[in-house]
C-alpha cells in the first residue's frame, strides 16, 4: 500500500512550513444506523507526532471532526539543510503510520 | 564554584533525560495519552472541563482565520496561532458538532504555535480556540456559517 501520509516543505525566510496530507477516511460512524439498521464503527487518526531529527516538536490529539484526507500544516524555525522530519499517526483501530522528508535548503 | 558546576551539569543531564524519553516513548503510548473524556464530550463546558480550561481570558493575540461562509461543511479550512508567549497547547473546539472538541496540538521549542488544518462542520458553528500558555487559558471564537446542512458527523 502506498504511503497515506504524504508530505511538502516549503522555506519561507528563516521559516519552514510543513504540509501534510494524510489519507484516511475520518469516519466518524454511524452508532444509530436509522436506515441500514448496521451500525459503522467510526475509524479515525487519533494522534499525530512530528518529530525534527529525532526529536518531537508537535504532539496532536486528533478525531473523526476533521475532514477525510486531512491536510495540515505548520512552521517551525532553525531548520538547516539535511534536517529530518518525521511525521507518525495512529488511528484507533492500532494502525500506524510513519513518513520522512528531508530539509533540502 | 564546583558545587554550581555540578548543579549546572545535573539541570543539563535532567533536561536530556527528558528529551530522551520525549524520544523514545513509542507512538502507541501517545495514543494512549489520547483525551477519551474530551473528545466524547457532547458539550463545550464539558469539553473545557477535561481540557482543564474552566477560567479562560478572552485574548486578541490569537489569530483565527476561517472562512465566513463553508459552502462545503465537510472541508472548513482553518488558520490558527498564538502570540501569547509560552504557549504550549493549543484545541479547536466546534460548539455545534455532536463532539465539539476536534484537535489539540502541544508544541516544543522550534516549533511555531499554531497550524493549519480541515474541520467538519455539521452546521453552522462557533469555532473556539483554547490556548493554554504558563499554565493560563485563553480564547478566542469566530462563526463559521455552513451553506449545507447535516453533510457529515454521520448524521448524528
Amino acid at each position: 500500500m502506498a504511503n497515506p501520509i504524504r508530505l511538502k516543505l516549503h522555506q519561507e525566510g528563516d521559516r519552514t512550513e510543513i504540509e501534510i496530507r494524510v489519507l484516511h477516511p475520518m469516519d466518524p460512524g454511524d452508532v444509530s444506523a436509522p436506515k441500514s439498521g448496521r451500525p459503522r464503527p467510526p475509524v479515525f487518526l487519533q494522534s499525530m507526532v512530528i518529530q525534527l531529527n529525532e526529536r518531537a516538536l508537535v504532539e496532536g490529539q486528533l478525531s473523526a471532526s476533521l475532514s477525510t484526507n486531512p491536510k495540515f500544516g505548520f512552521s517551525f524555525s532553525g531548520v538547516k539543510a539535511g534536517d529530518k522530519f518525521t511525521v507518525s499517526c495512529t488511528d484507533n483501530k492500532g494502525r500506524e503510520f510513519k513518513s520522512e522528508i528531508i530539509a533540502r535548503s | 564554584m564546583r558545587a554550581r558546576r555540578r548543579q549546572f551539569l545535573n539541570l543539563a543531564g535532567t533536561w536530556i533525560a527528558t528529551g530522551f524519553g520525549a524520544l523514545l516513548r513509542p507512538i502507541s503510548a501517545l495514543a494512549a495519552d489520547w483525551n477519551k473524556s474530551g473528545f466524547e464530550a457532547r458539550s463545550v463546558a464539558d469539553v473545557l472541563k477535561y481540557l482543564n480550561a474552566g477560567a479562560s481570558a478572552n485574548s486578541n493575540s490569537i489569530l483565527l482565520k476561517v472562512p465566513e461562509i463553508a459552502d462545503d461543511g465537510s472541508v472548513v479550512p482553518v488558520v490558527i496561532a498564538s502570540r501569547i508567549p509560552n504557549t504550549q497547547m493549543i484545541a479547536v473546539v466546534v460548539d455545534n458538532n455532536t463532539h465539539p472538541l476536534a484537535a489539540s496540538f502541544v508544541f516544543s521549542s522550534g516549533a511555531d504555535p499554531g497550524f493549519s488544518v480541515q474541520l467538519k462542520l455539521r452546521r453552522t458553528s462557533p469555532i473556539r480556540v483554547v490556548v493554554q500558555a504558563s499554565g493560563k487559558y485563553f480564547r478566542a471564537s469566530k462563526e463559521v456559517k455552513v451553506a449545507t446542512a447535516d453533510a457529515c458527523d454521520g448524521g448524528k
